[in-house]
């Protein structure tokens, strides 16, 4: 028996940390799990066997989408590794590979094959994911063997049975090649493509714009990439007259009573929010604590070894007054606040289905009430959402309501139940073209010096708004250094405090730009760190390192969504992160990489 | 060189074994039958008397003689196990093996232990021997079983290598050049054989064939 090298921590996180000896307690229970980092080099990824399947249907036609299909699979082609395998079939009423299953030994002549991609007919969905499955299994070497299945349509050819189909995907995930989905437009069935994921163990992905397309397969890749675990399943055992009253999660369950979960993939942190019915238990000491239940996780690890860990919630018995006293865990409330607002998506769904729009609409809307009351750093982002989902059913927009709406809950209850699951609405539907020192925000940064001086564009700006006090406060700040953050107030402006960080200038050759682009990410870090320990839910940056310091607004664009993306992915601390940029085409660099990241 | 099959020695020598001794040759020849992986990861796959007696309850292998009280076990028992212990380890539940080693002649457990002479067994993929079932099912007659059983154990048994052309494909071959002036064409539904042992008579079977060819073409130039 081989030790597992890379296991991952699940913490349990009770919302009160504690139950009652006198009465029944409710607790929800945040199950935390966090898979360690991924390997450094790249070279010690697993091994990925993949088989894309690209629907050609007369409708890709429409909008590009053809062509944005043909760069994401080149693109894709492109970021493989020799020793990965690749095949491409296409469908439409017929189905054809046009490369099938080889090593990824000639990106030029596949690109080539790639991009004579034309589009056909109707859409034969089943038997194309059939061929490309058969083209993953030939050779099921890798570590990871998946089929990745793009459509813009219905199923209208061939089988077209959406249990039957799901349970096909769900054998042959069984059999060691799981399958993904990526629904483009709003014509295609989304009960169908998110089913094929959930019982094929990949993901789903609603693209509403072909555009979109290079990023999800980017996102995709990186996804794969960084698995450590598949077929993953979580098993809840209460103890001592425990019940589970309710997975806040919406997760399939298997034969033996576990919950599937999605894959683990690197540092992509989990959330399952279980809401425990405790009876009165018999007191006991502060030290000496009651089991409540065990939670056994289970996956399969990149070399087919089965693993699992088992953790035990223990926590205090103490009297109903003593349990009062017990501070609530902001991040647990949230958790299942957010939870909860999946679920409300998914039952105004259901009524929308029956044609009760006022009710769905009434649904919305009371939960967006309830995300706002609890004034919990995503009450902001939550809300904004709920309220885009309201309008889209006012305008009766319904395949594209439909899509976004279950699309949002299925995220927040799988890969991206930790975080922020939509980064659109933390980032406030996208960049804004204006003046950081005018922002009405709890906190604005500002791109200082080392001296911390009121020199530089955003600098002075921001000074002259703010008034003297805020020099005097910097003073005393005395300096500081490149990377780091600092906090004063923000006096007479609008926002509450001024986060001042300092980026170094846009050097000459390679190496040192490297460097100045690792102090740039930096200065994103240390702000975000800096709100956080002040309790800071909503911060605006101007676009660092674009002014005087000399950076290409493309480069500065990306590293400013890619740092802050990471963050806002893995942690809901910091519920709003707005981006303000002075000059019109720094904004327009920023709004097309807010584009990119804004899918994932 | 001749095939020397590690089955043939013991073949010959007409062997009777006690339970013990049964147990003790099957765990030495095993890890020769079983895919390559999994012969050297896990060391529990050997056998034990309680395992093979419980196979027999199970009619998984043929009784045991009797001499006298003492149960006695020859090669064809030898046979059984290797091959119910080769099938449950690629992950075929009992009861789809069943009493499959007992109904089949020796020849025939030879042969699906080695691969080797004939090569007629496709070494079992069960993802791809799933989808090709679903691809029959959807090219059969409509609607005649629209829901197939679901159960994820019983997996289809090694079955002999579906002609390409029995399901409406365009066959495809890949062309490997193992020396200048040696070629191999490989078709694409052709799996590599898993165990050492197969591996072993694949090579075998290559080189005879190719001395076959060679020895015409010295006499001619002779």
């Amino acid at each position: 028996m081989t030790m597992p090298r890379n296991i991952p921590q699940v913490d349990l996180i009770p919302l009160r940390a504690a139950v009652c000896s006198d009465r029944t307690t409710t607790l929800d229970v945040v199950i935390r799990i966090t898979p360690p980092a991924a390997p450094k080099t790249d070279g010690q990824r697993p091994s990925l066997n993949l088989g894309f399947v690209i629907d050609r249907s007369g409708s890709m036609a429409s909008e590009r989408k053809i062509d944005q299909a043909r760069d994401a699979v080149c693109y894709a082609i492109d970021h493989l590794l020799p020793s990965d395998r690749l095949s491409v079939t296409i469908f439409d009423d017929q189905v054809q590979t046009i490369i099938s299953s080889t090593p990824v030994n000639n990106k030029a002549s596949f690109t080539r094959l790639v991009q004579q991609i034309r589009p056909g007919g109707r859409t034969a969905l089943h038997a194309g994911w059939v061929e490309g499955g058969i083209q993953v299994s030939q050779t099921m070497i890798a570590q990871l063997n998946r089929v990745i299945l793009l459509s813009d349509g219905l199923a209208n050819v061939g089988e077209t049975n959406s249990d039957l189909i799901a349970s096909d995907v769900h054998g042959l995930a069984q059999r060691g090649v799981s399958t993904s989905t990526m629904g483009v437009g709003n014509q295609y069935n989304e009960d169908l493509l998110e089913a094929m994921a959930r019982s094929g163990d990949g993901n789903y992905y609603y693209i509403e714009t072909a555009e979109q397309l290079p990023a999800i397969f980017e996102q995709e890749l990186q996804g794969l990439s960084a698995t450590m675990g598949r077929a993953v399943t979580l098993a809840i055992n209460p103890k001592n007259d425990v019940v589970v009253a309710d997975v806040l999660n919406d997760l399939d369950v298997d034969r033996q009573g576990r919950f599937k979960l999605s894959n683990l993939l690197a540092e992509n942190v989990l959330d399952v929010v279980v809401r425990l019915k405790v009876p009165a238990l018999s007191q006991t000491s502060e030290a000496q604590e009651t089991v409540l239940g065990d939670f056994c996780l289970e996956w399969t690890d990149p070399e087919r070894q089965q693993q699992q860990m088992q953790v035990s919630l223990q926590l205090p018995v103490v009297t109903s007054e003593q349990w009062e006293d017990f501070p609530l865990n902001i991040d647990v409330q949230q958790q299942a606040a957010l939870m909860m607002s999946a679920r409300a998506k998914k039952e105004a769904v259901r009524l929308v289905d029956q044609g009760d729009y006022a009710k769905a609409n009434q649904v919305l809307q009371s939960t967006k009430q309830q995300m706002l009351a609890f004034d919990l750093p995503m009450s902001a982002p939550e809300s904004a959402a709920l309220d885009d989902l309201s309008h889209q059913l006012e305008q009766r927009q319904f395949a594209r309501y439909r899509k976004m709406s279950s699309s949002q809950s299925y995220r927040r209850s799988s890969r991206r139940s930790s975080g922020h699951a939509e980064l659109f609405y933390a980032y406030e539907r996208g960049p804004r073209w204006g003046d950081i020192s005018q922002q009405e925000i709890e906190a604005i940064v500002n791109s200082s010096d080392r001296a911390l001086s009121s020199d530089g564009a955003i600098s002075s700006a921001i000074h002259a708004a703010a008034g003297p006090e805020l020099l005097a406060a910097c003073r005393q700040l005395r300096d500081c250094e490149y990377g780091s953050a600092k906090i004063t107030a923000g006096f007479k402006l609008s926002a509450q405090w001024v986060i001042h960080t300092v980026g170094s200038v846009w050097p000459q050759t390679p190496e040192e730009q490297e460097i100045a682009m690792a102090t740039l990410k930096q200065c994103y870090q240390s702000c975000l760190q800096v709100a956080i320990s002040h309790g800071i839910r909503a911060i605006a940056f101007p676009a660092i390192g674009t002014g005087s310091l000399g950076f290409p607004a493309k480069v500065a664009a990306r590293i400013a969504f890619e740092t802050t993306s990471q963050f806002l992915l893995n942690s809901t601390s910091i519920g709003t992160v707005r981006f303000v940029c002075f000059e019109e085409q720094t904004y327009q660099y920023y709004k097309r990489e807010f584009g990119r990241v804004a899918g994932w | 060189m001749i095939n020397m099959s590690i089955l043939e020695p013991i073949s010959q020598s007409k062997p009777l074994w006690s339970l013990d001794e049964l147990v003790q040759v099957a765990n030495d020849v095993l890890p020769q039958f079983l895919p390559e992986e999994k012969a050297h990861t896990r060391v529990r796959e050997a056998v034990s008397p309680r395992l093979i007696r419980h196979y027999t309850s199970q009619g998984m292998l043929d009784e045991p003689l009797k001499e006298g009280r003492e149960a006695r076990y020859v090669y064809r028992h030898l046979l059984q196990v290797l091959l119910v212990r080769r099938l449950l380890t690629e992950g075929y539940g009992a009861s789809v093996i069943d009493s499959l080693a007992r109904s089949k002649p020796n020849q025939e457990l030879e042969a699906l232990l080695q691969g080797g002479v004939q090569l007629t067994v496709t070494p079992a993929n069960p993802a791809l021997a799933f989808l090709q079932d679903i691809q029959q099912r959807q090219s059969g007659t409509k609607r005649s079983s629209p829901r197939r059983s679901l159960s994820p154990q019983p997996m289809p048994l090694p079955s002999p290598a579906p002609s390409a052309s029995s399901l409406g494909e365009p066959t495809q071959w890949q062309r490997l050049e193992v020396l200048p002036g040696l070629e191999i064409h490989v078709r694409s539904d052709f799996v590599l054989p898993t165990t050492s042992q197969e591996q072993h008579s694949l090579q075998q079977r290559i080189l005879q064939l190719l001395r076959s060819l060679s020895r015409p073409k010295r006499r001619s130039k002779s």
